[in-house]
């Protein structure tokens, strides 16, 4: 085996291992963001009765939302929300 | 002034450029990068715009995108809050895309591109309306669109005029017609945002009378409807709001049993709910717009998203519901947003007069025959050219008639999910076995699936029970409509179980050469139709050059290939058979 296979596949390896280790470490972060921010956010407004989708059927006449998003200034298409 | 229009990171990735309000080319990523659906950025697709009209990024004014993503990103963060602990391992999957890509667009598009001016984001919905109404024949219409989700809406009304567009009203995830039909498509073994169009073609088996079929009932337990049409979702019976699985367990329960297996044989309880999810949808959908037109006072209506690529309901739209006429982009679903988003911003944002109306779906790709030929003496490929467009037509015709499967390459590559003659399979439809011969040839495909006819649009009334005047989305495809009954016997392979047929109609100034073919083949066999299907390999996307469409003719049973003015017939070419089916995916 030359020298040059050696390295290349040693590259690959470490390469790999790298990926490996950063899959890891994301995984814990988002594993302990989800917990604290997802999870607490989630029980404190459960507790206060607030919901973030509608869903359930209800009573009400109409399902239609009021969705007038024509009444704006242009500079609003500049933003992403 | 030119424009381009982006979108990305969902499903099917596209871009589109427009030239003083005229879309001058417009194609999807996965025709360059060859994977089906491709959401990546379509860096390749852009290129492609670019170099077809002849300019650089510093040419274009602006670009439109196709999304609001903070405003998804914040739906996003609400199913978490709203499902939490059940959505971890979604949150897990879907969050690096997020942080890496969908959050940093203006960044991707201007370390990409080079791009330095300005950039807009449309609201999802608004660019399917846009690129609906803004490329329609219409000055005035009724616009409703319906899809998966957007930002947080899956299905809107409201009126478009001139240069102006008002949504008024909306249904919010994770309330959603489309992602209904998709957990059907899940639960019937299909896959999502991609075989929707499988449970169409297998509902006409099943049971198709509300009354009498037993799915019918049960799925409209999971949907309560109002007399306006405005639905909402028990989410009790679903789980894409917080996993990637769409129907729950007790939606399995409802039907009775576990989610199909991949490839299982479809029997008739799975052809019954078929007809059970398109009996649901076409009820909905027929609600909305008696409500809209009652709102709108509007006799024309345009449709979009992808739920508007239901041809089925679309061919029944004009005489279940008052309106008049109807227009749908080629390209309903997600792909067609980024026409949608230049026109907007040319149209909407820059206060730009309209002039352009879409009549063709031909703004991809083109080969010229120096290129062509050039590509196949380069492989050493066995060809004969053809020495007009008279000699073109009359051949590719003989051949069709005398049974062969002949690829069709042809000027610009379609826009949209439809081959319509410039990138297409065409065969004879008399003969029953041509399903068979096709399937067995080329497209291995589920055998209750149909395979379309193609008629020249001075013929569609003679053999099918169109509306009058022929409506514009047939020429795309998009209209499902009986065909007449002394007919159905004599084209056999086009026939559906029902009857129907999703016809193509071809006028003469679209694409003069496949309207000759079509009418030559009418005077070699008295009946000028013929069979139009996708020219694709199982699993990957339609063909965009002429490699991809000679790879394809090699790696399955196609007879010939006419490309440009040449034709390849496979068997002078044996040396280089291979076999795709080894390498096919769905
Ligand atoms: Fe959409």
């Amino acid at each position: 085996m030359s020298f040059n296979v050696f390295f290349r596949g040693f590259r690959a390896g470490l390469h790999d291992f790298g990926s490996c280790i950063s899959t890891i470490v994301n995984s814990v972060l988002l594993a302990v963001a989800y917990v604290a921010g997802v999870g607490v956010t989630s029980i404190v407004a459960k507790v206060v009765g607030k919901r973030f989708l509608d869903s359930g059927f209800s009573d009400a006449p109409s399902y239609w939302v009021d969705l007038r998003i024509d009444e704006r200034p242009d500079e609003d298409f500049y933003r992403q929300f | 002034m030119y424009i381009l229009g982006i979108s990305c990171y969902y499903h099917d990735a596209s871009a589109a450029l427009l030239k003083d309000g005229v879309v001058v080319a417009a194609a999807e990523e996965e025709r360059f990068s060859r994977k089906k659906h491709d959401s990546s950025f379509p860096i390749n697709a852009v290129n492609f715009c670019l170099r077809d009209a002849g300019i650089t990024i510093d040419e274009v004014s602006h670009i439109g995108f196709y999304e609001k993503p903070f405003l998804k990103m914040e739906r996003v963060l609400s199913q978490h809050l709203e499902c939490f602990p059940f959505s971890f391992k979604t949150f897990l999957s879907s969050i690096p895309s997020w942080i890496n890509e969908k959050l940093r667009v203006p960044g991707t598009i201007r370390k990409r591109l080079k791009y330095r001016g300005d950039i807009f984001f449309v609201e999802h919905h608004l660019a399917h309306a846009a690129a609906s109404f803004l490329v329609s024949p219409f000055r005035k219409a009724a616009v409703v669109t319906t899809d998966g989700v957007g930002e947080w809406t899956t299905t809107s009304f409201g009126v478009a005029e001139n240069s102006s567009i008002r949504l008024m009203k909306e249904i919010r995830f994770p309330s959603s017609l489309g992602l209904l039909y998709s957990t059907v498509t899940a639960y019937l073994g299909f896959s999502v945002n991609n075989s929707e169009y499988k449970v169409m073609g297998l509902a006409p088996y099943g049971d198709m009378n509300p009354e009498t079929n037993p799915y019918y009932r049960k799925l409209r337990r999971v949907i309560d409807v109002k007399g306006d049409g405005s639905y909402r979702l028990d989410m009790g019976y679903f789980k894409y709001h917080y996993a990637d699985r769409m129907p729950s367990d007790k939606f399995c329960g409802l039907l009775g049993a576990p989610v199909t297996g991949r490839g299982a044989e479809m029997s008739k309880r799975h052809k019954d709910i078929a007809a059970a999810v398109q009996l649901v949808l076409e009820e909905v959908l027929t609600k909305i717009l008696m409500h809209v037109h009652k709102v709108t006072k509007c006799d024309n209506l345009v449709l979009g998203g992808g739920v508007a690529l239901n041809s089925v309901y679309n061919g029944k739209i004009l005489r279940r519901t008052p309106f008049k006429r109807v227009w749908i982009q080629p390209n309903a679903s997600d792909g067609g947003t980024s026409i949608g988003a230049a026109s907007f911003v040319y149209h909407c944002i820059l206060k730009n007069r309209r002039g352009f109306v879409q009549e063709h779906a031909y703004l991809g790709p083109s080969f010229s025959d120096e290129e062509i030929r050039s590509y196949l003496d380069k492989g050493g490929v066995k060809y004969s050219e053809l020495g007009s467009d008279d000699e073109l037509v009359r051949k590719t015709a003989a051949l069709i008639h005398a049974e062969k499967v002949v690829g069709w390459f042809q000027g610009r590559m379609e826009w949209g999910p439809r081959a319509l003659g410039a990138r297409s399979i065409l065969a004879s439809p008399l003969r029953p076995e041509m399903k068979e011969i096709l399937n067995l040839k080329v497209k291995h495909r589920e055998k209750f699936r149909p395979f379309a006819p193609a008629v020249c649009e001075d013929d569609a009334l003679k053999y099918f029970e169109c509306d009058t005047p022929v409506p514009e989305p047939a020429d795309f495809m998009l209209m499902v409509y009986p065909i007449r009954k002394r007919w159905r016997s004599r084209i056999p392979a086009v026939t559906h179980v029902d009857g129907s047929g999703r016809l193509q109609t071809v006028r003469r100034h679209q694409n003069p050469l496949y309207y000759g073919v079509i009418k030559e083949f009418g005077r070699l066999s008295s009946i000028p139709i013929i069979v139009n299907t996708s020219f694709n390999i199982r699993g990957e996307p339609i063909v965009c050059t002429p490699h991809d469409a000679y790879r394809c003719m090699m790696g399955t049973g196609i007879d010939c290939l006419v490309m440009g003015r040449f034709i390849v017939f496979r068997e002078d070419n044996g040396k280089d058979m291979w076999d795709s089916e080894k390498l096919a995916e769905d």
